[in-house]
């Protein structure tokens, strides 16, 4: 009889229920997605990194004999070790679209696959001849390479062909970018070559050179090891170091897969606690509505248990019932993430299988909601005493004084005001819940506006904001500045200013960070980096500007001294100068210092070249733009050449995923305030019918009535709004310092129409919602809702 | 419209009036074809069985609902035909009602529940003295969960008197009340609206106190059946 009763009731809530089990089934749905699309990535990943036995532990250097891995081997833990030859210099393609992009060298056995390091191949062979390449797949499909093509690789000036044999996935590149420090590289702009060690050796005037050390080592060892390899590589000009964790590429990934684990958690949650609030209101509702008929229960001699049992099953119900579509929701969900992800990166082999430790998470987590949600109202039924449930009454004595002093505190004249303020107090309960459904909406909708906003600012201020130039070169040497100056007089040209940059170490006495040291002409208009003040800087020789992140990891300030190193500085050969912090720079993209252009390249790049690169900023009309490009990518004194208009599509093919989800954080988000501000509006007008209807029946018209309903519901809307406010700021900076990586801080900006748009979009919310219900206020049938319970 | 249904001394009249519910495909008569003329002033009880129409007569009295058919005037205001705002109107000026279930306005106190309607009609300064009238004026700042059901139907009771209506309409207002406690409620209603000299219709089940009435009209089946005159004695000296 009682689970008959059960059944009616759930039956009853209806409308709420089916509510309540969509905002579940969203809340299973998105974290089952997020998550089994986390689990996908990195079992896809980690199947690569296995198969190719990915390193360990690396160090890069300059160069060194061969006899070093010999060392390396010698190292505990290390259980095999390899030495490889790499170089970085162009790739020339005459006839396709990019003329000349960066090009990386890997030199690799012929003979036998490599045992660390190794690539998978996705079309094509492995090498077998000499004159043969393996291309890393993306660059090759972006440019259109087929098998048997030939590839002209440039290294100082010294071209070779080879040929085509095989596309390869290697899991050095499975994200392409040459080194931590870049922040944009699109797939067709960066090209990595697997050649013949023998052949590249010879090509590239190397000898029995090798450039790098990668070691397999024993679990949890790569830490030790790594700090022996870096003993042994920093007499041959140590550039870099990194256990597997910190590869450029993995690091990368990871970082974009922690992004997924986050939101895996944090949506589904405010999904979670929303339903869970409103699931709560409305069983508390059932409860009052049922007063009578529990103490009637109890009367009968149903005991506590059984009737706490009978209302908490009505939120497990809810909860399983979302569970279910969720589950199913949100595999779909994952096998679509996933297969954005693996077409964005190419990855072939991504698995879109069923994560069934995730779908038990995702269930348990709707059942315990139901079952939290359904905790309270149900313990408040199960404690009813009979007589006071008999009378109608939900509370006996409880709670008075705190009634008596909210009657104290709130007097007014007009006592039609009191009951639109008082009802926000009536039960603290029902209001903290409907603060916290608002709130959790103000802060979705501030986040991800927020979010959206600084995205934006940080792509608007990289391109239109410091971006005063049309061309950015990379010369293949200093030699190249002279070609550039006579290329710059011909007409249509406007602007030329030179640049130089290199890798450095920066330390202060507190820390040290690495990035890229950047020479500018001083006066230069072209390239326009803003201070943190907002004004343009100025460079000078021996000081230099320094980003906003590594000022807040180096604890400096202007004027403090700052040393400066070139980071493949070896005791052999110190290559560093003590400067002085002139300002710090204000960059949401890019990582960053600025100097003055003769003063950087006296101190460090003439003296590391060519490890350090020379390059020019042009200007030219926008309409001469492609003409000048194609001129510069003719000649063998441009290494790279990159329009504004490549930038920009580079840079949007790179942020339209990111904008996508922005786009469906905000729905879901409002789809959140929505439901959460609607089963306030609900129940807060719903639960009082009778007193609506009383007050009908006393002479007040609709009008006053949905009047005292509307601003009771405003002032919630506005209690929420104060409280979510704040809160959603601070979230936002959080959730904003979370995507702040060395080459990328964004600003958590907040300008006031975000505010202007969450304040309105609240209002729109409760707007609709509370139209909703006081056009059933105004329809009801006065003579039955005075005599109704509630 | 007949001139006799505008006459002024008659409290209520109703003509042929009928109320039908469509139920599916069917339709519930609560009302058929009631006649009755009600002179003012009077004290004046329903009775009959269970679903012979009390409630919804007086529903249609006070303009809470419409009646299907027929003609029915209160004080000469013809109630038939009016639409919802001439409604609120009529209920503003011109009704008191008293529930079953008092219907206070839970987060208001006795003091502000009375003052909520004597704002609405204008007689503010009413209100404390219709308290003290219900024998409350020690209990005005207590909210209805503070007060036992006997004395929240007499905050309700000072409610309908407060606005001074031509017409005080009550359904079982002793229902959710045991007998003592309904006698002395009804005590008080039936001294403040005698001495107001207001014209009262109130429905009860219980035979006994409808020996307070000066009329008494019983229904069956949605027809008036009898209307006789009632004992007048003060529902105090009523024996249960
Ligand atoms: N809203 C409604 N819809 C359908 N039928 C109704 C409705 N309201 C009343 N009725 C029917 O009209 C008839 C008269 O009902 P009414 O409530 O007036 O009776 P009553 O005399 O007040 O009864 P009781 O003494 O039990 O309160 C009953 O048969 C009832 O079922
Ligand atoms: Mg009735």
């Amino acid at each position: 009889m009682l689970w008959r009763k059960l059944w009616a009731d759930t039956r009853a809530l209806a409308r709420q229920a089916a509510a309540l089990v969509v905002l579940i089934c969203l809340g299973v749905g998105l974290y089952i997605g997020l998550y089994e699309a986390y689990q996908n990535l990195d079992d896809a990943y980690n199947w690569i990194y296995d198969t190719t036995r990915f390193a360990h532990a690396s160090v890069l250097f300059e160069a060194a004999p061969e006899s070093l891995v010999e060392n390396a081997r010698a190292i505990p833990h290390v259980r095999q070790a390899i030495g490889r030859i790499v170089k970085d210099g162009s790739i020339v393609q005459r006839d396709r679209e990019r003329k000349r992009v960066m090009g990386r060298f890997v030199g690799i056995p012929r003979r036998e696959r490599p045992p660390i390091n190794d690539t998978w191949i996705i079309e094509g062979r492995y090498l077998s001849e000499a004159n043969e390449a393996l291309l890393e797949h993306q660059f090759a499909a972006e440019n259109g390479y087929q098998l048997g093509d030939r590839v002209t690789c440039s290294y100082l000036s010294r071209e070779r062909e080879f040929a085509v044999v095989g596309f390869v996935l290697s899991p050095e590149y499975v994200y392409p970018v040459p080194s931590k420090h870049s922040s944009f590289v699109s797939p067709g702009t960066f090209g990595v070559i697997f050649l013949d060690e023998d052949r590249a050796r010879e090509w590239l005037g190397v000898g029995r050179q090798i450039t790098e050390v990668h070691c397999l080592t024993d679990l949890g060892c790569e830490g030790e090891v790594l700090g022996k390899l870096e003993a042994l590589a920093r007499p041959y000009g140590m550039e870099t170091s990194f256990v597997q964790d910190d590869q450029p590429s993995k690091r990368l990934l990871t970082l974009d897969q922690q992004g997924f684990a986050t939101l895996s958690v944090f949506f589904p949650i405010l999904f979670m606690v929303s339903a869970a609030l409103s699931l709560y209101g409305a069983l508390s509702r059932i409860v009052r509505l049922q007063v009578t008929i529990i103490g009637t229960l109890k009367a009968c001699g149903f005991a506590k248990r059984e009737i706490l049992i009978q209302y908490v099953m009505q939120g497990v119900l809810i909860g399983v019932a979302g569970a279910i579509p969720g589950a199913i929701l949100g595999h779909w969900l994952a096998v679509w993430l996933n297969g954005m992800y693996a077409e964005a990166l190419h990855l072939p082999i991504m698995r879109a299988s069923i994560h069934w430790d995730t779908v038990s998470v995702g269930f348990l987590l709707a059942v315990a909601t139901g079952l939290a949600a359904a905790y309270l109202p149900a313990r408040t039924a199960a404690r009813l005493p009979p007589a006071v449930a008999m009378r109608g009454e939900m509370e006996g004595a409880r709670g008075l004084t705190a009634q008596r002093r909210l009657v104290e505190w709130t007097r007014l004249r007009a006592v039609v005001y009191l009951i639109p303020v008082r009802g926000v107090f009536r039960r603290a309960s029902r209001t903290l819940l409907a603060l916290a459904g608002i709130a959790g909406g103000v802060v979705i909708i501030i986040v991800t506006l927020g979010l959206h906003v600084s995205t934006m600012d940080a792509l608007d201020d990289f391109l239109t904001g410091s971006r005063r130039y049309e061309i950015d070169l990379q010369f293949t040497s200093p030699d190249s500045l002279g070609f550039a100056r006579s290329v710059a007089a011909l007409p249509g040209a406007n602007a030329l200013s030179f640049t130089t940059s290199l890798p450095v170490r920066a330390k202060s006495l507190w820390a040290s960070g690495e990035l890229i040291l950047t020479g500018l002409e001083r006066g230069q208009q072209l390239l326009r980096i803003k201070s943190q003040s907002g004004e343009p800087i100025e460079v000078e020789p021996g000081k230099v500007w320094i980003p906003r992140q590594l000022a807040e990891r180096l604890v400096l300030e202007p004027g403090d001294p700052i040393l400066l190193e070139w980071v493949q500085s070896s005791r052999r050969r110190a290559v560093k100068r003590a400067m002085q912090v002139a300002g710090i720079v204000d960059a949401a993209i890019g990582n960053s210092a600025y100097g003055e252009y003769h003063d950087i390249r006296r101190a460090f790049s003439d003296r590391v070249y060519p490890n350090s690169s020379y390059g020019a900023l042009f200007d030219c009309d926008s309409a001469t733009s492609q003409s000048f490009k194609e001129r510069f990518q003719e000649s063998d004194k441009v290494a790279a050449v990159s329009t504004t208009e490549d930038v920009t599509k580079q840079i949007e093919e790179q942020f339209a995923l990111m904008l996508v989800f922005i786009g469906v954080l905000l729905s879901f988000g409002l789809v959140l305030a929505g439901s959460a501000i609607h089963s306030v509006a609900n129940v807060s007008i719903l639960e009082r019918t009778r007193e609506f209807a009383t007050l009908r029946s006393l002479g007040f018209s609709a009008g006053t009535v949905a009047w005292i309903a509307a601003v009771e519901l405003c002032v919630l809307a506005a209690l929420g709004l104060i409280v979510g406010t704040p809160l959603g700021k601070w979230l936002n900076y959080l959730y904003i310092q979370s995507f702040t990586t060395e080459s990328m801080a964004f600003r958590p900006l907040l300008p006031p129409w975000i505010y202007i748009t969450t304040v309105v979009m609240v209002y729109a919310l409760v707007g609709l919602s509370s139209w909703g219900a006081l056009r059933r206020l105004r329809a009801m049938d006065l003579a039955q809702a005075t005599k109704a319970r509630e | 419209m007949q001139a006799e249904i505008q006459d002024k001394s008659e409290a209520l009249v109703a003509k042929d009036l009928w109320k039908q519910y469509p139920m599916g495909d069917v339709t519930v008569d609560a009302l058929r074809g009631v006649n009755l003329r009600l002179p003012a002033g009077r004290f004046v009880i329903l009775v009959g069985p269970s679903g012979s129409g009390k409630t919804t007569l007086l529903n249609l009295a006070g303009g809470l609902d419409t009646p299907s058919r027929g003609n029915l005037a209160v004080f000469g205001r013809a109630l038939s035909g009016m639409n919802e705002e001439q409604l609120t109107a009529y209920r503003r000026e011109k009704v008191g009602f008293v529930f079953q279930m008092f219907n206070l306005v839970p987060t208001l106190t006795a003091l502000e529940n009375i003052r909520l309607v004597a704002q609405l009609v204008g007689t503010d300064d009413l209100a404390p003295q219709t308290l003290a009238d219900v024998g409350l004026a020690d209990r005005a700042d207590n909210l209805p969960s503070q007060l036992s059901g006997g004395e929240q139907q007499r905050v309700a009771i000072a409610r309908a008197l407060v606005k001074q209506p031509d017409i005080l309409l009550a359904d079982e207002p002793t229902g959710a009340l045991d007998f003592e406690t309904g006698r002395q409620v009804l005590s008080v209603l039936w001294q403040q609206t005698r001495s107001r000299g207001m014209t009262v219709i109130m429905v009860t089940h219980n035979v006994v106190l409808a020996r307070m009435a000066d009329l008494v009209i019983r229904l069956r089946s949605g027809e008036v059946i009898g209307m006789e005159p009632g004992e007048a004695v003060p529902p105090s000296e009523i024996a249960p």
